[in-house]
């Protein structure tokens, strides 16, 4: 026995009814349709090193077309147009596009290798984005000078700035330059009348202070404005830690023995970005050709942008599914 | 259809209820004010001079600087702390006043200042408070109605038509009104306590004279060049206005007035509903700005600039306070509910094919309207538009008015001297080139009729041409830069500073962190214009992006695009090209003269 009505079939066997709505199948096979003839207008995108993507395979990653889009657009204007010689009348404008791209791959990825940064380091948020500013630091560094009752002089704030100081320092990894700032503090600490000394240093304090330094230290080697900056960076950090592998020596911390403490602390900041900011970012050092076509830059950028919408749009999942 | 409004379009008609109080505010106390002063290395107050690393605040005090730069100082030398004021922050209407980079004789300059113009100084938020129990206590009370005009088209003129007038055979002149918005204040306002919604659903009749109110209109057919030519209608997208198409229809809210103008530009206008008052009030300010503005013409004829900038400030703040709304946090469980609510109580609704990140993004660089995430849970931050604390009705009529003041001098220019063409136009000035033959006419003609009253114009400069890049960017000049603004970059002595340097301080957990901000101009050209590509038009001409209700999001991202790449460029050049002009003329003239002193 079979009873139609409308778009559904009563199907005996099962003893249920069966929807068989023709419209809406035919509508969303329409629809399949469009949006098959959009990927083959937008086509494949070339990326670095001989790489391309396609839109049907970003979509398999639900990003759709008009996303896409969007990202294509702040990809463009952070890559700016420097095809016209016309910037150069004023002064700084005539960033080339390669730079423009390694600031942009960077700047986007920056606030979430800090937060990343923070809870590996057990630090607050706002503490640590104050570190990664150039007078944030300092603010930090005010701060503890004040709890440990040290006072503020001319020459306390010049043996800090020195440390500090923005470059000159060459092939010193971040952690280095923290080594640096700590023994600066020692000496500060030892030098001022009223202070115990170096070894009546909080602890704790200290802990965080030289953390956010670290983290002060290792943006500052990220403004890089080309591939072959960073390329230089990855190797200095390379050679450090053969170093630190061979490193033997153990450190105790209350009174716990780890091996390979320094190992530990030896990495760019950017091992803490994104991977789609990191797979870029490895796409462009792997890209055998010494010149860049723009094209492909504003897309890596692009892809960039749209992994950190997907990694939000997954977070907010993850927290309105608790 | 193209639809001009604050956001994208209405927003939900809501329930009628009573008329709601007003609210007045309490008046705070303000801390006192502690007088310091910097230079590079040391700070001076009461106590004397000490190294400007020792600088310290003082709860319960507000430390207070001469100068912007003395405050930068101390905050770049003691970063955590809170930074002093500048005095001229808080008071822009104070005499200039020069950074002498030796903290012991600003101090004497800041405690000359303070005992100058001390009872002058007002507090500018208290002063809005003050303005705003005024306007309580004239109106009682408020329709919720009132929030139409809260959503309604809130911009006033601004716009650019040309890049650059260099044409030998032409002049250039700039109009400027006295007290646009003073004038504006004088007109008859609805009773914001007696709206109601009235359903109309006709075509406007020939004579027919409305009342006064908001009407929803659709205006259809534009009839006359100068509407085509100078079409002042924006609708929202992405985060920017552009320019409303008009070869479709246009839905948008507006004042009696401004309907009795436009009806000699469209074929018809369909008024759909209106929200009308039977009875009219007057500004509850508009006496006391009239007195503002008579001293201010008082003060500026006795050579007191100080005084009269003062009463042009405070006449300003007057104008505004009726807006000033408290902004309440509401905490949604979904971000489609937030986005449901934005859409209902302000408009906010974003087209189908713009992207949800896109969405936050422009969402996120507002100031008045913000959407943000909290322990899993959607924030939206917006002004109450229904409760008592603003009433937006007296701000949207003074602009519309103000608009309407703005066209109608423009049509009236447009039509005295053949061959007269508009530049450039921003709330209260026009600048327009014509021929140089027609100048001593036009100006014998603007002459008769300008003067300094209340609401009339002045004629601002009359040179031979002008570089304008975008609102609020301009240079008028002949042998010389007689009249420039250069928006957020510029200051008022260099007309071609082109990158500027400020100091922001954030407050990140319980540290002051002052952040080094360079602007540079090119980074800051807005990419709404295009330019004519057409070699052969003279002078290049200037287009804000268009868009009707079929734009699609993508063709704006295009054209964005394409204009960044196209003209910003060209602007760019257009204003180095100036620069390098005016300093080698500079450059002769000044040889000349040398020569002169030789022989």
């Amino acid at each position: 026995m079979s009873e139609s009505n409308g778009s559904s079939v009563w199907v005996g066997d099962l003893d249920r009814c069966i929807g068989i709505d023709f419209d809406r199948a035919n509508k969303r096979a329409a629809e399949r349709k469009l949006l098959e003839l959009e990927f083959d207008e937008i086509g494949d995108m070339e990326l670095l090193a001989g790489k391309a993507i396609s839109a049907r395979q970003l979509y398999e990653k639900s990003i759709p077309p008009s996303e896409w889009r969007h990202a294509l657009h702040l990809s463009e204007m952070t890559i700016g147009f420097n095809s016209k010689k016309a910037l150069q009348h004023v002064g700084e404008g005539t960033e080339s596009s390669v730079s423009s791209f390694v600031k942009g791959m960077l700047d986007l990825g920056r606030p979430y290798a800090i937060a990343r940064y923070a809870r590996w380091e057990r630090l607050d948020y706002p503490s640590a984005l104050t570190a990664t500013l150039p007078h944030g630091i300092r603010a930090l560094l005010n701060q503890l000078l004040a709890s440990e009752a040290i006072p503020r002089s001319r020459e306390v704030d010049a043996s800090i700035q020195a440390v500090l100081g923005p470059n000159g320092m060459g092939s010193m990894t971040a952690y280095r330059r923290t080594g640096l700032l700590q023994a600066a503090l020692h000496r500060i600490a030892d030098q001022a009348p009223a202070h115990p000394g170096s070894t009546k240093l909080n602890l704790n304090r200290m802990k965080a202070m030289l953390a956010l330094a670290r983290l002060y230290f290792s943006t500052i080697e990220l403004r890089l404005t080309s591939i072959e900056e960073l390329r230089s960076l990855l190797s200095i950090y390379e050679a450090e830690r053969a170093i630190a592998r061979r490193d033997y020596a153990r450190i105790t911390t209350n009174g716990r023995l780890i091996r390979a403490w320094r190992l530990r602390h030896v990495q760019p900041l950017v091992n803490l970005y994104p991977y789609s900011i990191r797979h870029g970012l490895k796409r462009a050092l792997a890209h055998g050709v010494a010149d860049f076509d723009r094209m492909s830059l504003v897309n890596e950028l692009a892809l960039a942008h749209c992994g950190i919408f997907r990694m939000r749009a997954a977070g907010r999942a993850r927290v309105s599914a608790k | 259809m193209s639809r001009v409004y604050r956001f994208h379009g209405p927003a939900d008609i809501s329930a009628p209820t009573e008329p709601v109080l007003l609210w007045k505010r309490k008046k705070g106390a303000v801390a006192p004010m502690y007088l310091i002063a910097a230079d590079a290395y040391t700070i001076t107050d009461k106590s004397g001079t000490r190294p400007i690393e020792t600088y310290q605040f003082v709860p319960g005090q507000r430390s207070v600087t001469l100068t912007k730069r003395e405050s930068d100082l101390i905050a770049l030398s003691n970063p955590g702390a809170p930074p002093p004021v500048a005095l001229e922050d808080l008071h822009p209407w104070l005499p200039e006043q020069r950074y002498l980079n030796d903290s012991a004789s600003s101090f004497q300059a800041l405690k000359l200042i303070i005992l100058r113009f001390d009872r002058h100084l007002v507090c500018a938020s208290e002063y809005c408070d003050e303005k705003w129990n005024t306007i309580c206590n004239a109106l009682r009370q408020k329709s919720v109605l009132d929030e139409r005009f809260y959503t309604a088209w809130h911009l006033p003129i601004q716009d650019v038509h040309v890049l650059e007038e260099r044409r030998l055979d032409r002049s250039v002149v700039s109009i400027d009104f006295n007290g646009m918005y003073l004038a504006c204040m004088q007109q008859l306002f609805p009773k914001p306590s007696g709206l109601r919604l009235v359903r109309l659903d006709r075509y406007l009749s020939e004579s027919e004279v409305l009342t006064s109110g908001l009407y929803r209109c659709i205006m259809e057919g534009p009839l006359t060049d100068f509407i085509i030519r100078h079409n002042p209608f924006r609708s929202f997208h992405l985060g920017r206005h552009f320019r409303a198409r008009l070869d479709e229809p246009v839905e948008v809210d507006l004042n009696e007035f401004e309907v009795e103008f436009y009806r000699r530009h469209f074929q018809s206008i369909r008024l759909v509903e209106a929200v009308i008052s039977d009875g009219v009030v007057s500004h509850p300010l508009a006496k006391e700005v009239c007195r503002s503005f008579a001293k201010r013409c008082n003060y500026r004829n006795q050579g007191n600039k100080a005084l009269a900038d003062r009463e042009k400030y405070l006449a300003t703040l007057m104008t505004s306070c009726a807006h000033r709304p408290a902004r309440p946090r509401r905490t949604f469980q979904t971000r489609d509910q937030a986005m449901g609510a934005l859409r209902a109580a302000y408009g906010i609704d974003p087209p189908k094919d713009e992207p949800e990140n896109a969405t936050n993004i422009w969402l996120q660089r507002r100031k008045g309207i913000k959407l943000g995430a909290k322990d899993g849970f959607v924030i939206v931050h917006g002004p109450n538009l229904r409760d008592g604390s603003a009433c937006f009705l007296l701000g949207q009529r003074i602009v519309a008015r103000g608009r309407i003041v703005l066209l109608e001098m423009m049509e009236r220019i447009l039509d005295c001297a053949p061959g007269v063409e508009i530049c450039y136009t921003n709330i209260d000035s026009i600048h327009f080139s014509l021929p140089t033959e027609h100048l001593d006419p036009v100006l014998a003609w603007l002459k008769s009729e300008c003067s300094d009253a209340l609401g009339s114009f002045k004629i601002e400069s009359v040179t031979r041409h002008g570089l304008w890049l975008e609102p609020g960017r301009y240079w008028l000049y002949s042998d010389d830069v007689e009249k420039f603004r250069n928006r957020s970059v510029g200051d008022q002595k260099h007309p071609f500073k082109d990158h500027a340097i400020h100091v922001v301080s954030r407050q990140l957990g319980k540290l002051h962190v002052p952040i080094r901000v360079t602007l540079r101009m090119e980074r800051t050209m807005s990419p709404s214009r295009s330019l004519t590509t057409n070699p052969d038009s003279i002078p290049i001409r200037q287009h804000l992006i268009e868009i009707g209700n079929a734009t699609t999001v993508e063709e704006i991202l295009d054209e964005l695009e394409q204009n960044q790449e196209h003209f910003t460029p060209i602007r760019i050049e257009a204003f180095a090209d100036l620069r390098e002009r005016m300093n080698s003329s500079r450059f002769a003239a000044s040889k000349r003269e040398e020569d002169a002193k030789i022989m």
